[in-house]
């Protein structure tokens, strides 16, 4: 795996190891395979791939049928698309009979860039939070989405994978395992928790460096399974630390933030800080312009936490 | 209403659908509802390469479900009928079929079963000479088919075990065998084959025993034999038979096909007739 | 021999078990206080051919990978698909007596994961013939020989996931689906042509690219002969079938009322002794 390659990327190679080693996997995509990089597994295992075209909602439900076949069925589509439009089929027809199928969608967040707010999702996290049985994923760089694909593809149950259309930098370690429900602590620290998830990961890392000459030792925690939400690994640091920063490609309703907030307040009620979308629709722009107007980079992470901390920003 | 059930057997190419039409026209073509048992064929022409079977074959044909369908029509109900399509090879849309007054069945396999057989009111077995066969299968596999001549020859050849073995069986079960021949003049005459203990021909004579008849074994059976070959004028025709008035023919001059015709449709007329006083 | 023949043609066989099935529809609304009488009966001849004539179905067997799938997309006639399950023995007669009750297996709409013989839950209407080809996209992969039957309702049809649906069983040329819709013509706000116009509702079908029969819904002699045709087609196959909304209950029939309310314990007893009449003089 090299550097800046998009989640979408690894998602892409994933499925066609996937797809050599197991003959039940499926595909599915909604005429965006080229951008989700279904493509890969559909030029290999064409009898296994199956286009809906335009039509998400079908996709989905065409999901569920091949599920109640015994296969392991992945669909992929843009996250807005996937868990607006789709959002009954996949509530009622995947969620509620529990089926074995994937929801791997693309596209998530803001730097989706130029396409602008109807292509943006700033809700799907929150949206998948609240379906039971629902486990929702985001992976932070290629090596995790590698993992975190074929790991899905074991577990059985309805999961909804967030990828991105930006290139990320490589941030977990070689050594890193994923595992479902378990989040990872990438720099130990005792002032402040900052916990991030998918692309902002690698701006936590960059904020905690710029704290340090602040004189704040910053924990930093990738979670990339917002649920079920690792929370002993949660608590451990908050006890450490006693207050929060969280930071999501995502609206801070509902997302990433909200999920931690709702632990904390009932077993350890400590400040919170949410780094996000404050509520707003998307627009169009470079992925970085658009970073830097929503608020979502490292300084912006750093802004926060020293305001925590009520320490001047010199 | 109950149909006047007719099942008419023999190898295609044998003037099997051209006797079904005139049949038609003489009955009135609203009178009368044709089916073809090609549509029961239960594999289409790809899958028949594949499983390398001749659709002369019973195990090609859906005959089960032509058998349910014999008795539906015979009770007079409806049926939802398939639909082969000789030029592609394949299944088109459904039909239904409703009860008319006549239903004329044409096929490889029309009365192959016992079963199948007793349904009809009348089974008409359809033969050919070997020469007129060719002659005939060639004018309509190329022409109406799109089929190639060398193709047609070879295709007879083959056939003809297959003839022998799936088709001309069925011929005991027929009350009347119907062969065509070249004659001697260049023209088509018909063998009027009737089981011995039937009389139809002997009935529609005017004058009983005014036309010659010799026995002949065939297919295990001893048949009545009667021959039609030459032509007939119409008045000549209407002196030696009860021709049923209601058939309006044109032509001055009558083939032995054309006599055999109007005898079988006035055959059909007094079965029809019976049917109707039985229902009353 | 020639009897017996006589009688399977005359389905009267069918016919009995379709009346047993109306009235476990009637007697288990009426218990449970709720549900929805109208547009379950109106499809009670279509299920009773399906799983009594049509289905090659196991209840011994309910995994069995080569079985045909039936999906209930309208997921409201629930208390039909429950009667005919018992009649068929999936599960037990008395399970009926509770439905939609508090603990129930019997949920108000089907639950797979309660109740043996639903091949997927349904209830938000336009979801089950996706799902269905899903499933017949299924037996192509492990090249099965198996039928997926879809029950849509003609209301249902409004929804435009339905057409998504119908779009790619064509182009999948899925012969192996077959997609059956109960066209009782009403709805919960009335008649289905003043509401959200459906007609010229066979023509869309075939412009989807679907093989389509129109039959009367309620007669098994045109019933059967639909379903016979099925090894005949090489496209998806709709089959239109008019019907009659509350069918079998004189008060109920072609009354818009009807879709979602349960007949009083007075209604319901009209009701199942109207069909006593009806057997005794059959």
């Amino acid at each position: 795996m090299q550097k800046h390659l998009a989640t979408r990327q690894a998602y892409g190679e994933a499925l066609v190891e996937l797809g050599r080693n197991n003959p039940n996997i499926v595909v599915l995509d909604a005429d965006l395979s080229k951008s989700t990089y279904t493509v890969k597994f559909a030029k290999e295992f064409p009898d296994r791939f199956f286009n809906a075209g335009v039509a998400e909602a079908n996709m989905i439900g065409i999901a569920a049928g091949l599920a109640t076949c015994g296969f392991i069925v992945f669909a992929s589509t843009f996250a807005i698309f996937a868990t607006q439009r789709a959002l009954n089929q996949i509530f009622q027809s995947i969620a509620y009979p529990e089926l074995n199928v994937k929801i791997a969608a693309s596209h998530a967040g803001i730097t989706v860039g130029e396409d602008g707010a109807s292509h943006q999702s700033v809700d799907d996290i929150s949206i998948m939070r609240t379906i039971p049985g629902m486990t929702v994923i985001v992976p932070a760089d290629v090596t995790e989405a590698y993992q975190a694909t074929i790991a899905v593809a074991r577990y059985f149950g309805p999961v909804y994978l967030r990828l991105s259309r930006a290139p990320t930098p490589q941030i977990l370690p070689n050594e890193y395992m994923f595992k479902i429900g378990k989040a990872y602590v990438l720099k130990e620290g005792s002032d402040v928790t900052i916990i991030a998830c998918g692309t902002m990961v690698y701006s936590a890392m960059v904020a905690a460096e710029k704290l340090s000459s602040h004189g704040i030792n910053a924990e930093v925690i990738n979670m990339s399974t917002i649920k079920p939400i690792d929370k002993e690994t949660l608590l451990n640091s908050v006890k450490k630390t006693g207050c929060v920063v969280t930071a999501e490609e995502h609206s801070i309703i509902g997302g990433l933030g909200s999920a931690v907030s709702e632990v904390l307040s009932e077993e350890y009620p400590c400040p919170v800080k949410k780094i996000g979308i404050k509520d707003q629709f998307g627009q169009s722009g470079k992925p970085e312009e658009l970073l830097k107007y929503y608020g979502l980079t490292s300084d912006d992470i750093v802004e926060a936490t020293l305001s925590l901390k009520e320490v001047p920003n010199k | 209403m109950k149909p006047v059930l007719v099942g008419i057997a023999g190898d295609s190419g044998s003037g099997k659908s051209t006797f079904v039409k005139t049949l038609s026209n003489l009955l009135g073509e609203e009178n009368v509802r044709e089916i073809c048992f090609d549509d029961y064929h239960s594999l289409d022409r790809e899958e028949r390469k594949a499983v390398k079977i001749t659709p002369l074959h019973p195990r090609a044909n859906n005959l089960g479900l032509a058998i349910e369908h014999m008795w539906l029509l015979k009770q007079g109900r409806k049926i939802l009928k398939p639909i082969y399509d000789h030029s592609t090879g394949r299944f088109g849309e459904p039909e239904w079929v409703c009860p008319v007054p006549y239903i004329i069945c044409e096929g490889l396999h029309t009365f192959y079963f016992n079963v199948l057989a007793i349904q009809y009111d009348l089974k008409i077995y359809y033969d050919t000479d070997l020469e007129l066969k060719i002659i005939w299968k060639i004018q309509r596999d190329v022409l109406d088919r799109g089929y190639f001549a060398e193709k047609v020859i070879e295709e007879i050849r083959e056939r003809q075990k297959d003839i022998r073995n799936f088709v001309e069986p069925q011929s005991q079960y027929a009350d009347i065998l119907l062969k065509l021949r070249l004659h001697s003049d260049n023209f088509i005459a018909v063998q009027w084959n009737e089981s011995t203990d039937s009389h139809w021909f002997e009935n529609l004579l005017n004058e009983p025993g005014s036309w010659e008849v010799f026995q002949e074994w065939y297919g295990g059976k001893k048949w009545n034999v009667y021959s039609i070959a030459r032509k007939f004028t119409l008045d000549e025709v209407k002196r030696s038979f009860k021709i049923d008035s209601s058939f309006r023919i044109k032509e001055k001059e009558l083939e032995p096909y054309l006599v055999s015709s109007l005898l079988i449709a006035t055959i059909l007329k007094q079965i029809r007739d019976l049917k109707d006083k039985k229902e009353v | 021999m020639f009897e017996t023949f006589e009688l399977v043609s005359n389905y009267t066989e069918l016919q009995a078990i379709a009346t047993r099935i109306r009235k476990n529809i009637i007697e288990m609304i009426a218990q449970a206080g709720s549900g929805h009488p109208g547009g379950s009966l109106s499809c009670v001849e279509i299920l009773t051919a399906l799983y009594f004539k049509v289905l090659r179905l196991n209840p011994e067997y309910p995994e069995d990978m080569d079985r045909d799938r039936f999906v209930l997309s309208k997921g409201h006639s629930a208390p039909a698909l429950y009667a005919t399950l018992a009649q068929f023995g999936f599960i037990p007669e008395e399970w009926l007596k509770s439905l939609r009750k508090f603990g129930s297996p019997l949920q108000g709409h089907p639950d797979m994961k309660k109740v043996p013989g639903v091949e997927i839950s349904t209830g938000s209407l336009g979801q089950g013939l996706s799902v269905g080809v899903g499933m017949a996209l299924g037996a192509k992969i492990q090249k099965l020989g198996y039928r997926v039957f879809v029950l849509l309702g003609d209301g249902e049809c409004q929804e435009g996931q339905v057409w998504e649906a119908a779009m790619a069983a064509a182009h999948y040329k899925l012969n192996n689906l077959i997609a059956i819709v109960d066209r009782n013509r009403l709805q919960i706000d009335g008649n289905t042509e003043e509401v959200m116009a459906l007609e010229p509702f066979v023509e869309k079908w075939k412009a989807f690219g679907w093989m389509t029969l129109e039959i009367n819904g309620h007669d098994f002699g045109e019933i059967i002969p639909a379903f016979q045709i099925i090894p005949y087609i090489s496209k998806p196959l709709a089959i239109i079938a008019n019907t009659v909304k509350g069918k079998g209950v004189s008060f109920m029939e072609n009354n818009v009322d009807w879709h979602g309310k349960a007949p009083k314990p007075e209604e319901a007893e009209k009701a199942l002794k109207e069909m006593q009449e009806i057997c005794k003089l059959a």
